[in-house]
């Protein structure tokens, strides 16, 4: 039989852990809010930037931009895997995390490199155990991202690119599909895959016959050349912005979880203790009443 | 007149929307002022400032922008810029 003293004990801990988890889901359920109206607000950004890509992309050739053509051997990767700073999360940082490690090890297997863009003090600590030393590594910055932490890490992802050091640049980050659910995303920024773009832009320019008198200034290809890195600043501080949204989502559901679980800890731990409290009356009333009897006789 | 719809989007968020009778930019090639009806374009833009015109005579509203593009249709504007101020 527990001690009542201890069940007292465990009742209070239980309790002031869920006043803890109970205080998180309310905090990240009020960030939540916050950051998908920031993802909202970026929005009108992204989609004029995609139309003018698409503009530019239906006009010039693969050929003409580096950054478009694909590369028929791959062999060097570049990842940039975005998780958070802080854990009690649920799965979010482990999923990207575990996912980029076995990615990582199939690479090593068929002889390609990989390189890792850590976003999120959970990176660094994860790769750093590892042994695997990120390029680049940012921390302090998953709760609120800034469009300079994407572009030093578009500029490194271009530069890189360009230099020959890698073939593919890919971008991985928990997708806040609604406040409720993460999808863990892998999105390849590097080429720039035109083939999506094209598609929509050339059914736009049959229907639409204006689009075949667009200027350019400067020439169309100098365009293209500085509208693919912001289009690539623009595609990973999305990402940034989405995993920071998805982040609060997955931390208020694994608080709310843990404070349900911990409610009902408590009622069965009350419960225990009101029959161990009732069962020690019961067995002082007897030894009385048999006292008492042993006494008359 | 008819106006010009004119928008200046940072990536955090629309900066400015409004209409305007005219709207100067400054491209890489050198300032460009569009008024409704003028050809679709697109063009880079150096940094500096903006000149939003929203009635004819009226003084016109100035921002500076960093780094970005511009895009033109005859009746929209659209100004993406990596960064924006008000002066």
């Amino acid at each position: 039989m527990p001690n009542l003293h201890d069940i007292e004990k465990r009742i209070k801990s239980v309790s002031s852990t869920k006043q803890i988890t109970r205080t998180m889901e309310m905090v990240a359920g009020a960030k939540v809010k916050q950051a998908t109206e920031r993802v909202e607000a970026a929005s009108p950004y992204s989609s004029s930037m995609t139309e003018a890509l698409q503009g530019v992309a239906a006009r010039v050739q693969a050929s003409e931009n580096p950054l478009l053509e694909k590369r028929e051997a791959v062999k060097n990767v570049l990842v940039v895997a975005v998780v958070s700073d802080r854990g009690l999360a649920g799965g979010f940082n482990s999923n990207v995390l575990r996912t980029v490690e076995k990615m990582i090890r199939a690479n090593k297997a068929q002889g390609i490199g990989t390189e890792v863009i850590a976003c999120g003090k959970k990176a660094g600590g994860f790769f750093k155990y590892r042994k695997i030393t990120p390029v680049l590594e940012f921390a302090d910055l998953s709760a609120d991202p800034t469009f300079d932490e994407a572009k030093q890490i578009a500029d490194y992802a271009v530069e890189a690119y360009l230099d020959g050091r890698v073939d593919k640049v890919v971008l991985m980050y928990n997708h806040c599909k609604n406040a409720a659910e993460q999808t863990l995303t892998e999105e390849m920024i590097l080429p720039v895959d035109t083939d999506s773009v094209t598609a929509s832009a050339s059914a736009e320019a049959e229907s639409e016959q204006k689009v075949s008198s667009l200027e350019f200034e400067p020439e169309p290809s100098e365009v293209l050349a500085s509208l693919l890195p912001a289009y690539l600043r623009t595609s990973i501080y999305h990402a940034l912005i989405d995993s920071a949204a998805g982040e609060q989502a997955a931390r208020r559901t694994a608080m709310h979880s843990a404070t349900e679980n911990a409610t009902e800890m408590v009622e069965t731990l009350s419960r225990l203790y009101n029959r161990v409290r009732q069962g020690a009356i019961t067995t002082e009333i007897n030894e009385i009443v048999g006292g008492a009897a042993a006494l008359e006789d | 007149m008819a106006k010009l719809a004119c928008d200046i989007v940072t990536p955090q968020a629309k900066f400015y929307s409004g209409e305007a009778a005219m709207v100067v930019v400054p491209g890489t090639e050198g300032d460009m002022g569009f008024l409704v009806g003028h050809v679709p374009l697109v063009s880079a833009l150096r940094d500096g400032n903006v000149r939003v015109q929203e009635e004819d005579g009226a003084p016109a509203k100035e921002f500076a922008v960093e780094g970005g593009f511009v895009q033109v249709d005859g009746q929209k504007v659209i100004i993406l810029a990596d960064k924006a101020q008000a002066l």
